[in-house]
């Protein structure tokens, strides 16, 4: 169990793109330097106890890639924008759906929206628990952000509860 | 006896991860049948046989419970071996699947060993029924 929202996002992000796409990807620091920024970005929402949208930043550099490991296309042939765009989707929906077993626990019911492609310049603004990582060379985010971030902080190891029901 | 199997997932890429873990899985095939929704698998169904049904839950049109809940509908269909591949593994979530009939449940990511494990455990149970 994660200490810590971040270290939930951390444990799902990495198990996601290790497990489904092959990728090495790893805790960004300082050591890695300035890398490519992200410059795609694919959005979704959750409802349930808590409701709250996760997203997830990469550089349209590792697309390519990413759909071709996930289908297993070790030739990296035909990886389209469309299908490498279909994949981060995919990634996405991995990793909330991870994310929120890991945090809330295996006896909450949430409901996802479809993950949608949005441009770059409308990502919403980074919330309250953004992490970055550092995947081929470039750069990802992850950010989570709550509806209510009372709800966010009040999820501790030690007050991770969900609101009482009346 | 090949299978034929029927694939359920708005992801195009997660329908081509699925087919390509079945084929390694080493299980006879025949046919394996695509459809992006509910809808569209109920559409399948009517022209092609399939002998399990691998389908999301969240998907547009027809999201994967009410495509389980039309199949119970037929007679033709009520049997038909359904296993859910989702990201969403709540307890309370996969034990309302089994009551509607579901017969396994599968966590993205999941393994070719998990996939192959549940064919063979759905089959079987199908065989020995």
């Amino acid at each position: 169990m994660p200490d810590s929202l971040e270290q939930a996002v951390v444990d799902s992000t990495l198990r996601v793109f290790e497990t489904a796409a092959f990728m090495a990807i790893w805790l960004w620091s300082e050591e890695d330097g300035e890398l490519p920024a992200p410059d795609t970005v694919a959005v979704m929402a959750f409802h349930g106890p808590v409701s709250g949208r996760l997203t997830l930043r990469v550089s349209s550099s590792v697309l390519p890639a990413l759909a071709s490991n996930m289908v297993g296309d070790m030739e990296g042939g035909d990886s389209t924008t469309e299908k490498g765009l279909d994949a981060l989707r995919e990634v996405l929906n991995m990793i909330c759906g991870n994310l929120l077993t890991s945090w809330y626990g295996e006896n909450v019911v949430f409901e996802l929206d479809p993950p949608e492609i949005v441009p770059i310049e409308a990502t919403p603004p980074a919330s309250s628990a953004s992490t970055r990582f550092a995947v081929e060379g470039t750069l990802a985010e992850v950010d989570v952000a709550m509806a209510d971030e009372a709800v966010s902080e009040a999820a501790s190891p030690s007050s991770r509860s969900l609101p009482e029901e009346h | 006896m090949a299978y034929n199997i029927l694939i359920v997932d708005d992801s195009a890429v997660t329908r081509e991860v699925l087919t390509r873990t079945i084929r390694l899985s080493g299980m006879p095939l025949g046919e394996i049948y695509h459809a992006a929704n509910g809808a569209e698998a109920l559409r399948v169904l009517d022209e092609k046989w399939a002998d399990i049904v691998f389908t999301d839950i969240n998907m547009p049109v027809m999201d994967g419970l009410q495509f389980v809940e039309e199949l119970q509908k037929r007679d033709d269909w009520e049997r038909l071996p359904v296993v859910i591949v989702s990201t969403e593994g709540s307890k309370n979530r996969i034990e309302e699947l089994q009551k509607i009939g579901v017969s396994g449940y599968i966590r993205k990511p999941f393994t070719p060993e998990e996939v192959t494990d549940m064919i063979q455990k759905v089959m079987g149970e199908k065989t020995n029924a």
